[in-house]
């Protein structure tokens, strides 16, 4: 094997606990349920998707514009990688643990960047390939296409996330190595990416809104869709043509634009690897400390300012769970300036009035769930473990301190959130009591469920927090429980109105004490096992 | 002050790391522990201090179990792991505090003992800084002092010597006798038999889980030195 499949290697043996579950003789059945959980998730989600490309594709037909979903689709597996690869790439890229480890090996330092990326690219290739291939099934079947369709299907998907990766990757560096020139450079990156994503959803939404009311009606305008498309991102025009038309100069360009930004990405970091790695990772120091006052605070206090700075350490964590508090609040208040109609054309979704009238407090509660930070809490405390072990506190404090970082974070985005959009809607008395207990319970629930989750699958061996923010089942299945939560009571409260949604407020807050109990004392004995 | 009897713990599969190990650690006492590489050394003091479960038999701290009353036995001991990993996102003196929140130390005592210690490893103005810019003895002379702070009576060291200079082990060994001359007790593992022989003033063995010799270090070595009988029982 070569050397970039060794390096590549290594990294799935030590991130993923493929190793561990190999070597050890550990339980695997929660582990195996949390496997089964997330594969019945993926699948859902490959159905939806294909469902959703059958009825788009459908109203394309008359058109023989079907071509279009599949840019549609290949715009939104693009956005998604690049969102969430902009804050893994400090971490991934630079600054990981086996730094120094693998920069003594005689590997050449392009070899270990391509390994590097790589990483990166695998991590998103299964996200697109769950976007990219039902919509291509689907297509296969409205449209019929010729034979050639196939092969070039297949080429372009596996190149689909390089470009936005290595997009990604530049601003991601671009945000490190601007954020180590401050003290607080995690706080720095926080706010530079969060900048970044503001940016671009500004840009996004000025595309848009100068496109016109063109979502009215989708199938009247496929043409037009596909224009803006195309602006917003030319990578999309080629592969539209490519795909759709067979265009071999377009398959050309498409595919030495994705590998050459690869190439180009590696060759140049190459030389500049060492340089960045360091000037990304230096901690600056002072060295003249003087002895003042110190501040006095309860155990239970003491535990829970560890928990808010270990938080706010990460800026992977930050962004990763703060994502869906932010977007609600940019949401809400998008909401309360054009209106429930206009944001309905914004949104893409038709009859969003009645869907907002009849599920708001669903809407809230989806954004507040999508971001949960308890279920990576228990993993990060890594190698740091023994320290929180071998002092005299009881464990239940400890994990009633990582349930508060996450209501600290909900609390304020619910109260903001909530009041918005009881503004925005106008609501009667109940529905507006509703639009906060409801994100509030549901927010505990998630709380819960993914500090149970964590509880229940630890890793304390990672090489890079990411991994264990981002990658492990425990945040992806809190993430998949809490949205599927959310979003078949917010359907059926579409037929069934409004009790419905104060029949999940109840089972959900049952669910809450249920957890609460459950955790005090079996999730206490679980990390005193540890 | 610590009472370990008839202790056994297997790794997950049944292999025992310790197998029935009972020693017992006076007030006073400099206790040191020695044996090869995974000879169950770290997996008793873990044990010993609370952050690892085991099969069968009992560890007592001051007359208290650990299993019965962790956070008590706890309240009472310090523990420094062979590599100490603190929190890196959090400066030197943010640690301590944290520590000497959980300890419940007055905040008088705890200036006090914090200025004395830090001057004492010369890490005072490094105290600022944020614990990922320490070095390897940075962060052991950070970890002995949130060790110290709240004086404990049984002090357990896992290889304390490790990455210290010559200086700061210096240090240790004159703050390790102070405490024994005030009653407290340490029990630590080291590789190193020189430093075990002029510091202990008991020893035990180990070797693969077993204790092969526990007691008075005269008892123990008898006339020959501390590393012929080590080699000599390692090689058995």
């Amino acid at each position: 094997m070569n050397n970039l499949g060794l390096l590549l290697k290594t990294y799935m043996r030590t991130s993923f606990g493929f190793n561990k579950a190999r070597y050890t003789h550990e339980k695997r059945s929660k582990s195996a349920g949390m496997t089964a959980l997330l594969t019945v998730c993926y699948v859902l989600i490959i159905f939806a998707v294909f469902g959703m490309s059958m009825g788009m594709m459908d109203s394309l037909k008359s058109l023989h514009a079907e071509y279009i979903v599949l840019n549609i689709m290949m715009m939104a597996a693009s956005v998604m990688v690049l969102f969430t690869t902009i804050y893994k790439v400090n971490g991934t890229l630079f600054g990981f643990r086996d730094y120094d480890l693998q920069m003594t090996l005689p590997i050449k330092t392009s070899t270990l960047i391509a390994s590097r990326i790589l990483i990166l690219y695998l991590l998103n290739i299964l996200f697109v390939l769950g976007v990219m291939v039902p919509a291509g099934v689907a297509y296969a079947i409205v449209a019929q296409p010729a034979p050639a369709f196939y092969p070039v299907f297949i080429i372009t998907l596996f190149a689909i996330p390089m470009l936005p990766l290595i997009i990604a990757t530049v601003i991601g560096t671009l945000i490190a190595m601007a954020a180590s020139r401050f003290k607080r450079k995690n706080g720095m990156s926080v706010i530079l990416t969060v900048a970044a994503f503001m940016a671009f959803m500004i840009v996004w939404l000025g595309f848009w809104t100068n496109s016109g009311d063109i979502i009215v009606n989708f199938a009247d305008v496929g043409g037009m869709v596909n224009n803006v498309l195309t602006g917003i991102y030319p990578m999309t025009g080629l592969y539209g043509n490519a795909v759709g038309s067979f265009d071999i100069l377009s398959l050309v360009l498409f595919l030495a634009i994705s590998f050459g930004a690869f190439a180009a990405f590696t060759a140049v970091v190459a030389k500049l690897f060492k340089k960045l790695n360091t000037s990304i990772t230096t901690t600056r120091t002072a060295s003249n400390y003087k002895m003042t006052d110190l501040k006095e605070a309860t155990p239970k206090k003491a535990l829970y300012r560890r928990e808010m700075k270990r938080y706010f350490s990460s800026s992977q964590y930050v962004l990763n769970t703060a994502v869906g508090p932010l977007m609600l609040i940019v949401v809400a208040v998008i909401l309360l300036v054009s209106g429930v109609d206009g944001f309905g054309v914004y949104s893409e979704i038709p009859q969003f009035g009645q869907l907002l009238a009849a599920a708001a407090p669903m809407g809230i509660s989806f954004f507040i769930a999508i971001g949960c930070t308890t279920a990576a809490s228990v993993s990060l405390e890594g190698k740091n473990l023994w320290i929180i072990r071998s002092l005299p506190v009881d464990t239940r404090l400890i994990l009633k301190a990582k349930l508060n970082v996450a209501m600290t974070l909900y609390i304020p985005t619910v109260i903001i959130g909530g009041t918005l959009f009881n503004i925005a809607l106008s609501p009667d008395p109940l529905f507006i009591v509703l639009m906060y207990a409801i994100p509030l319970a549901y927010g505990y629930f998630t709380a819960l469920f993914g500090l149970k989750s964590n509880l229940n699958n630890p890793n304390f061996d990672w090489t890079n927090e990411v991994t264990v923010i981002k990658q492990s089942k425990p945040t992806l299945v809190t993430m998949l429980v809490g949205m599927l939560l959310t979003i078949a009571p917010a359907v059926l409260a579409l037929f069934f109105g409004r009790p419905v949604m104060v029949a999940a407020l109840v089972l959900v807050a049952l669910l809450d004490v249920l957890l609460y109990r459950s955790l005090m004392t079996k999730g206490a004995a679980q990390f005193e096992s540890f | 002050m610590l009472k370990i009897k008839h202790f056994t713990k297997s790794y997950k599969g049944g292999t025992k790391a310790v197998d029935d190990l009972s020693l017992t650690v006076e007030d006073g006492d400099i206790y040191g522990f020695i044996g090869h590489n995974g000879a169950g050394k770290t997996t008793t003091i873990k044990a010993v201090v609370g952050i690892m479960d085991f099969d069968s038999g009992e560890i007592e701290i001051d007359g208290m179990s650990i299993r019965d009353n962790p956070i008590e036995c706890k309240r009472i001991t310090a523990y420094i792991p062979d590599n100490p990993d603190l929190y890196d996102s959090m400066t030197g003196i943010q640690y301590l505090n944290f520590i000497g929140d959980v300890f419940v130390i007055p905040k008088a005592e705890r200036e006090a003992s914090i200025k004395q210690y830090a001057d004492l490893f010369e890490i005072t103005a490094s105290l600022g800084d944020l614990i990922s810019s320490y070095s390897h003895g940075m962060k052991q002379k950070l970890a002995l002092i949130s060790a110290l702070m709240h004086k404990p009576k049984l002090l357990v060291l896992d290889e304390p010597f490790v990455g210290l200079d010559p200086k700061a082990s210096h240090t240790v060994k004159q703050l390790m006798h102070e405490m024994c001359e005030n009653g407290s007790a340490i029990f630590f593992s080291t590789h190193v038999l020189e430093v075990a022989e002029k510091l202990c003033n008991k020893i035990a063995i180990i070797k693969n889980g077993r204790l092969l010799r526990a007691g008075n270090l005269e008892d123990v070595k008898g006339d020959e030195s501390l590393e012929d009988v080590f080699l000599e029982l390692i090689d058995e």
